[in-house]
């Protein structure tokens, strides 16, 4: 069980358009809005996923600014996030003397 | 009512979240319990990031980080996290983290050409060391180098210029702030004799406008860009106005987003201060009591390597400030004319009016603020002065809501790299290597035989690079900083001087980052709260972390490789025998006995760390040398605060600030300060003085006219495009420990060129299509992107540079600010291509 507080800032005209926009993720919920400052929730199962919305809100429409504030991890560990390849780095693999 | 646990823990959430907002729902109580766990230790520290200083709450359990959650109590985020500072307990547990000494190796012995080897720290350490003393036996203190960093804790700088400056006599050290900060710091010292700013974080809430110069504080400076959202939102009549050379998400709060033509802010700044003066809106009295005014010389090149066809054309040199009168200046500020700058500028003369008019109006509060937009110049000085002249002719300064303000991209590069001065024409509270009386009292403060520290500036960082690749500095060391990536123009200076076989190159670092695979020496690294530590953030406030974890492996602070590798000499291997000879004592002594056991650095014994609940903290410097080797670096550092020649730079006492969530300096009997050169806020004004600019002898700050003159490099028919490099929100600078965090490297996982659908077209490319981006330095292959984040006018490209993948450096310039020397990324000519 993954229960995230997010604070998010629209133009406050839009406020109520981004709020719908918002509701309409999963596991997300606007709780409350007051001149473009939205305070939302974002429920999930795993970690990785509280990542990919906050990521995603900020290049919503009409969105200003996204904060993380409150995050509870009942299961805290990281076995839960997808896995993802990262390029890692051998010493010995870049050879400067060939590059550029 | 029965709660769940579910519905518990969610209503925390919303309390917290609107807690922090400033909001009040009904039924919810705002007073919250904290997240805790008995398993989880939690315990304050800055953010590793960025300039902002957010601070965050660390919780750690079984010896490891495991989660980081914004500090409610902290005044500078209020609890308030951005997307890298949530994911800060996963930097330190990256795959590749380095564990041991890596030397380059062919059978057994050391070979510039072998393949990376694991050895020991001794063997690291007496390798390194051979190879100093040879250059200073060889060719003497200049051949020895170091590149730092403004993400060094206070002591781990201060350690360093002690053991540079002093220990083996070269000022050749030098911050990565150099590329950040360096200009910031030369406005401030040509204008109000001391540096950083006079305002502070708490002017977000009072100003009435506020102006972006240069700064895309959405994606930079998150949280700062939250509570400015916030003052826009919530304050009546509140204005924002943006500028820069291609639109960000700073343009989507904005009232007024200017769009103009790379280098002519110069022309745009000075248009405002020609309005404020013609509509005769200066104030006369503020003026009068408290300005003087200055011309700088002009013409004055682009610091490229002296050979440089534009170093030879140029007519002026250097900074030297003459005074003018006011007739002077208001005359040569009068051909930035509205006409003349919106045509110059591509900005539209309605949007030049409006701006100029928040400035000009007597009862708008405005802070204005900028990043490398402004630093990365190669008019960087000027054009931070050109904005301090607008708010000096308006006396909007020095008091709340009026405030130029420039912001800082590495978290200590005001703590560290500019309060220690880790520069190299720098010492500690703003001296300088060239004055004779701030040289004696720094030999006083170390008790240094005179004659100590030498008088020459040492090379700056674009220097050292060129002294590399000229086999000049021989024997460097790279700590806390990714150079080969952030440096200009890799392909011609930075590699072949990395690689030129007549030097010997250390990295430190905690992975194997492009600088570290290009060096002969790798020492692996403990990083953030890994360590003990101390930062200092833009609005001068300095804050202290302890110890939670131990690094990985042989992993070691750059704080116990600087003090550890000063027991490596003796003092007849690296001094004079007439210096030696005012000193006797020190005679057979290391630099160790003389720098750091010389009864004030050890004078601290060995204690238990602990916070008010009684948990026990590690200290592993105190363990490895005996004594509280933290504590008794700072408590030395301070005394250049409180007993310097220049004044107003005091620091509070070390275990103060293990207590408070940072203060703010200078700071006197316990009390910070938040706003400089003003009675009633700072105390070190005269009673009755009201405005003091004390950093200069007769207390007046200079506005220093200077013009518009171009680009080092702009757009021709062949490279007919502008390339201005960046950051993304994701990553933070050159990806080292943000692109080890899944969550961030799969948000933003390679670099993209950000381009107008017009010029992609008529090249023939669409979005996603793999392009080439070739400069007069280099090329490389990116991504189209033609839609997002940043949109670009016709003529520009935006290329962010935290991917090692593509690195974007082999393109750019090395054009510096021939004051500051800090390089340009903003602009050069490049073309684009299908790939």
């Amino acid at each position: 069980m993954n229960i995230s507080g997010v604070l998010v800032y629209a133009q406050a005209d839009k406020a109520d358009t981004v709020s719908q926009m918002l509701s309409e993720f999963d596991g997300v919920e606007v709780h409350a809005s007051e001149q473009g400052k939205l305070i939302v929730t974002i429920e999930d199962e795993n970690t990785g996923a509280l990542a990919d919305r906050v990521i995603q809100f900020q290049d919503l429409p009409n969105i200003l600014s996204v904060a993380v504030v409150y995050h509870h991890d009942e299961a805290n560990d990281d076995e839960l996030i997808d896995p993802v390849t990262i390029p890692s780095c051998d010493c010995n693999e870049f050879n400067p003397l060939e590059a550029p | 009512m029965k709660l769940t646990r579910r519905s518990f823990i969610k209503t925390n959430a919303i309390a917290a979240t609107a807690a922090a907002a400033g909001i009040t729902i009904p039924g919810i109580n705002n007073a919250i319990a904290k997240t805790s766990s008995k398993q989880i230790r939690w315990d304050k520290a800055p953010c590793r990031f960025c300039g902002t200083g957010c601070s965050v709450l660390v919780g750690t359990k079984d010896g490891r980080v495991i989660a980081t959650q914004g500090d409610p109590d902290a005044p500078v985020n209020r609890g308030l996290n951005c997307i890298k500072g949530y994911f800060l307990s996963k930097i330190m547990y990256g795959k590749d983290r380095l564990t041991t000494p890596l030397l380059r190796m062919t059978d057994g012995q050391y070979d510039k050409e072998g393949e990376f080897t694991p050895i020991s720290w001794d063997k690291a350490f007496d390798v390194m060391a051979d190879k100093w003393k040879e250059a200073i036996k060889k060719k003497g203190p200049t051949s020895v180098g170091m590149f730092g960093s403004g993400q060094w804790t206070v002591w781990e700088g201060y350690a360093a210029s002690k053991l540079f400056k002093a220990g083996f006599r070269s000022n050749n050290l030098d911050p990565n702030a150099r590329h950040c900060m360096a200009s910031a710091v030369g406005a401030f010292m040509r204008g109000f004799g001391a540096d950083e700013p006079m305002g502070c974080y708490d002017d977000l809430e009072h100003a009435d406008v506020f102006v972006l110069w240069g700064a895309n504080m959405a994606e930079m400076h998150p949280i700062l860009w939250s509570r400015l959202s916030d003052t826009r939102l919530t304050k009546e009549g509140c204005e924002v106005h943006v500028l820069s050379t291609y639109k960000h998400r700073c343009f989507d709060l904005a009232d007024n987003g200017m769009v103009f033509t790379p280098q002519t802010d110069l022309a745009i700044a000075n248009y405002i201060a020609n309005y404020i003066i013609q509509t005769k809106a200066y104030k006369k009295d503020f003026v009068n009591k408290h300005v003087n005014f200055k011309k700088t010389p002009t013409d004055i090149g682009y610091g490229l390597r002296p050979e440089h066809e534009l170093e030879k054309k140029k007519t002026g040199t250097g900074g030297k400030l003459s005074g003018i009168s006011f007739d002077e200046y208001k005359k040569s500020v009068e051909k930035y004319t509205l006409e003349y700058t919106s045509k110059l500028s591509g900005v539209p003369e309605a949007n030049l009016l409006a701006l100029a008019k928040v400035y000009a109006d007597p009862d708008k509060k405005v802070s204005s603020y900028w990043t490398m937009g402004f630093n990365q110049h190669t008019r960087g000085v000027w054009v931070n002065g050109l904005v301090y002249n607008i708010h000096l002719l308006m006396g909007k300064i020095s008091e709340p809501g009026n405030s130029p303000f420039s912001l800082t991209g590495q978290p200590s590069a005001c703590g560290t790299a500019r309060e220690v001065g880790t520069f190299a024409h720098r010492l500690p509270a703003d001296l300088v290597v060239k004055k004779k009386p701030h040289r004696d009292f720094a030999e006083k403060v170390w008790q240094l035989p005179e004659g100590t520290i030498p008088e020459k500036p040492g090379y700056h960082a674009v220097l050292q690079n060129r002294m590399l690749k000229d086999g000049k500095l021989n024997a460097y060391w790279v700590m806390c900083n990714n150079n080969m990536q952030a440096a200009a123009n890799m392909n011609e200076e930075t590699l072949p001087g990395y690689r030129n076989p007549e030097n010997f190159i250390v990295v430190s670092d905690p992975y194997p980052t492009v600088t570290a695979q290009a060096a002969d020496l790798i020492l692996p690294t403990a990083m953030w709260t890994e360590k003990e530590g101390a930062y200092g953030n833009a609005e001068r406030r300095t804050q202290f972390w302890r110890q939670q974890v131990s690094a990985p492996g042989d992993s070691k602070s750059d704080l116990w490789q600087l003090v550890e590798f000063s027991k490596r000499f003796k003092v007849e291997e690296v001094w004079p025998a007439d210096l030696i000879a005012k000193k006797p004592e020190y005679k057979g002594k290391t630099l160790f006995d003389v720098l750091f056991a010389n009864g004030q650095v050890n004078k601290y014994p060995k204690q238990a760390i602990t916070d008010d609940n009684g948990n026990v903290y590690p200290n592993d410097e105190m363990d490895a040398f005996g004594f509280y080797l933290q504590k008794g670096l700072f408590e030395e550092y301070r005394v250049f605060g409180t007993q310097g020649p220049k004044k107003g730079h005091d620091l509070g006492e070390f275990d103060t600030y293990h207590k408070a969530r940072g203060l703010r300096w200078p700071v006197v009997d316990g009390k910070e300060t938040l706003w400089r050169y003003r009675e009633g806020y700072d105390p070190f004004v005269k009673k009755g003085q009201d405005v003091q600019f004390y950093g200069f002898k007769d207390g007046r700050a200079n506005i220093i006219t200077a013009p518009y003159e171009p680009a080092a490099e702009s757009p021709d028919k062949e490279y007919d495009l502008w390339l201005s490099t960046g950051r993304v929100l994701e990553h933070w600078h050159s990806g080292s420990m943000t692109r080890r965090v899944p969550e961030l490297y799969r948000a933003f996982p390679d670099a993209v060129m950000f381009i107008h659908p017009n010029d992609a077209k008529k090249r023939g490319l669409r979005r996603g299509m793999l392009a080439k981006v070739a400069s007069r330095r280099g090329d490389i292959e990116l991504r189209v992107e033609t839609r997002g984040r940043n949109r670009p006018p016709e003529g520009l490209i935006f290329v962010p540079w935290f991917d090692a993948g593509r690195l974007i450096n082999k393109l750019t310039l090395d054009a510096t600010d021939p004051l500051s020397k800090e390089t340009d990324y903003k602009k050069c000519a490049v073309k684009v291509m299908k790939a």
